[in-house]
């Protein structure tokens, strides 16, 4: 297990310190944009291999929506009539409508929204939710009166609540830098 | 790194084991929480969604469910138009520069439509995280080729100036030092002309960006569910390390203020779901499948 997130890490690393030891300050946000478009063969076969990757991860996403969203339309049980074909036909529904969608807009038209909806609704997934679950879980009790889950550490809830607060913080951080560069 | 005056490398640093540690946690205890109350529970009838552990955990929480799912829906479907966006302009990119093919065909919006009726929809569709597999290694590898190709370009100069590439590139994508700092040199070029910790306005910026670099957790419980608990808690290091370089990958090629905005936005996702795709590689190994 560590060896794969290990990997992860290295590769990481290794982007960071060779795309800014080449180009400084010119360094590109996506940095094949500082590589020529066509004259550089390895480069249009780097952004090739990058829409790959981003056409492979698409699918990790979207199983994340596809839960969250029949979770919410209570598709995701059992019993449900059809339930197959329903969510099939959802996800194939939602597949068309976002690729019209983006059709008709470009990346950088999406910059300002796409900056707060990520602002604020990934604050609240990644640290607001998680904190309002740890400390209602670590306060349960099963029957006989132990804690269901054992903390990872001492003074974990108080830990939680902070980062409840940071996750305001950065929620509302995030979306004021978000309108400050859209209205540039 | 440098947009808005600039961060130093160290400090940059510390922001990213910060972002990536709360990262890494919360997608620990989002696990936890779902080993507590769907797996040691037997809970039937569960989903694999956030909302799933929620309505267990939280007072009243089936009361509250739609809060988690609207939630994760808002977060994905705005990263996944984004994703198409790209799609479609990189791809679009790519075609239009193919003479031979009818007019119609090198268009954005074709080859965006078609990449997304093939291969994506059947990915798409797919009901198992491990079944993506193939094409998250595919992923991977056009990962390891890119980083292959960073190296390259540094160690063979062609960017440099009176390099192959140099004078081809406009004036703004070319090389160029740091404003305000000397340029030293040495093997790691402008890695090393700012302080270590150095910080200006531009470490707001990093901030807001780490902060939710790391957003996989749309898909933390699917996953927490199918890892034993050895491995999870096997690779809390390896995750720290991963998160922590996944992040300054991302501040150190920021070094336009005005670029902060999407395209870095992307590359923060990119590397999110770099990480996915290894956890999936991890999977098969934690199950020797």
């Amino acid at each position: 297990m560590a060896a794969g997130i290990g990997g992860t890490a290295l590769v990481f690393w290794l982007m960071m310190i060779l795309g800014f030891a080449t180009f400084g300050s010119h360094s590109q946000a996506l940095l094949l944009n500082n590589y020529h478009g066509s004259q550089d063969i390895m480069a249009t076969v780097a952004r090739v291999f990058t829409g790959i990757a981003i056409i492979s991860g698409y699918a990790l996403m979207f199983a994340g929506l596809k839960a969250a969203l029949f979770s919410f339309m209570k598709l995701d049980r059992p019993g449900v009539e059809k339930r197959d074909s329903k969510q099939n036909t959802i996800s194939a529904i939602l597949v068309a409508a976002i690729a019209t969608a983006a059709c008709f807009v470009t990346e950088h038209e999406l910059a300002t929204v796409i900056g707060i909806v990520g602002s604020v609704f990934g604050s609240v997934v990644i640290y607001m939710f998680p904190a309002f679950i740890n400390i209602n879980l670590l306060r349960q009790k099963d029957k006989k009166g132990n804690p269901v889950a054992k903390p990872f550490f001492p003074g974990e809830i108080l830990f939680n609540k902070i980062m409840a607060v940071f996750g305001v913080v950065f929620a509302v951080l995030g979306t004021w830098i978000s309108l400050a560069e859209g209205g540039h | 790194m440098s947009a808005a005056g600039g961060t130093g490398a160290a400090l940059a640093t510390i922001i990213l084991f910060v972002f990536g540690f709360l990262s890494w946690y919360s997608l620990v205890t989002w696990a936890r929480a779902a080993d507590v109350v769907l797996v040691k529970a037997k809970a039937e009838n569960a989903g694999e969604s956030l909302s799933a552990v929620w309505e267990r955990v939280l007072p009243n929480g089936k009361l509250t469910t739609y809060i988690p799912d609207l939630g994760c829906v808002a977060l994905t479907i705005g990263c996944l138009l984004f994703y198409s966006a790209f799609i479609g302009d990189i791809f679009g990119s790519l075609v239009s520069g193919l003479t031979g093919l009818p007019d119609i065909l090198r268009t954005r919006w074709f080859v965006l439509l078609l990449l997304h009726a093939f291969p994506i929809l059947p990915l798409c569709l797919k009901k198992d995280l491990s079944s993506l597999k193939y094409s998250s290694m595919t992923g991977l590898v056009g990962i390891f080729y890119t980083i292959f190709f960073v190296g390259k370009r540094l160690t063979d100069g062609t960017y440099a100036e009176g390099g192959e590439f140099f004078d081809l590139m406009p004036s703004k994508f070319q090389p160029a030092g740091l404003a305000g700092f000397p340029q030293k040199g040495g093997l790691l070029g402008y890695v090393g002309d700012m302080p270590p910790f150095h910080y200006g306005k531009g470490l707001l910026v990093l901030s807001t960006m780490g902060c939710v670099s790391y957003a996989c957790h749309y898909n933390a419980v699917k996953v927490g569910l199918v890892q034993p608990r050895s491995c999870l808690f096997a690779r809390v290091p390896a995750d720290i390390v991963s998160h922590t370089c996944a992040l300054l990958a991302v501040c150190l090629d920021d070094c336009d203020s005005s670029s902060t905005s999407w395209s870095s936005r992307i590359e923060l996702f990119q590397r999110c779901r770099v990480s996915w795709l290894l956890v999936l590689v991890e999977r098969r190994w934690c199950f020797g499948s």
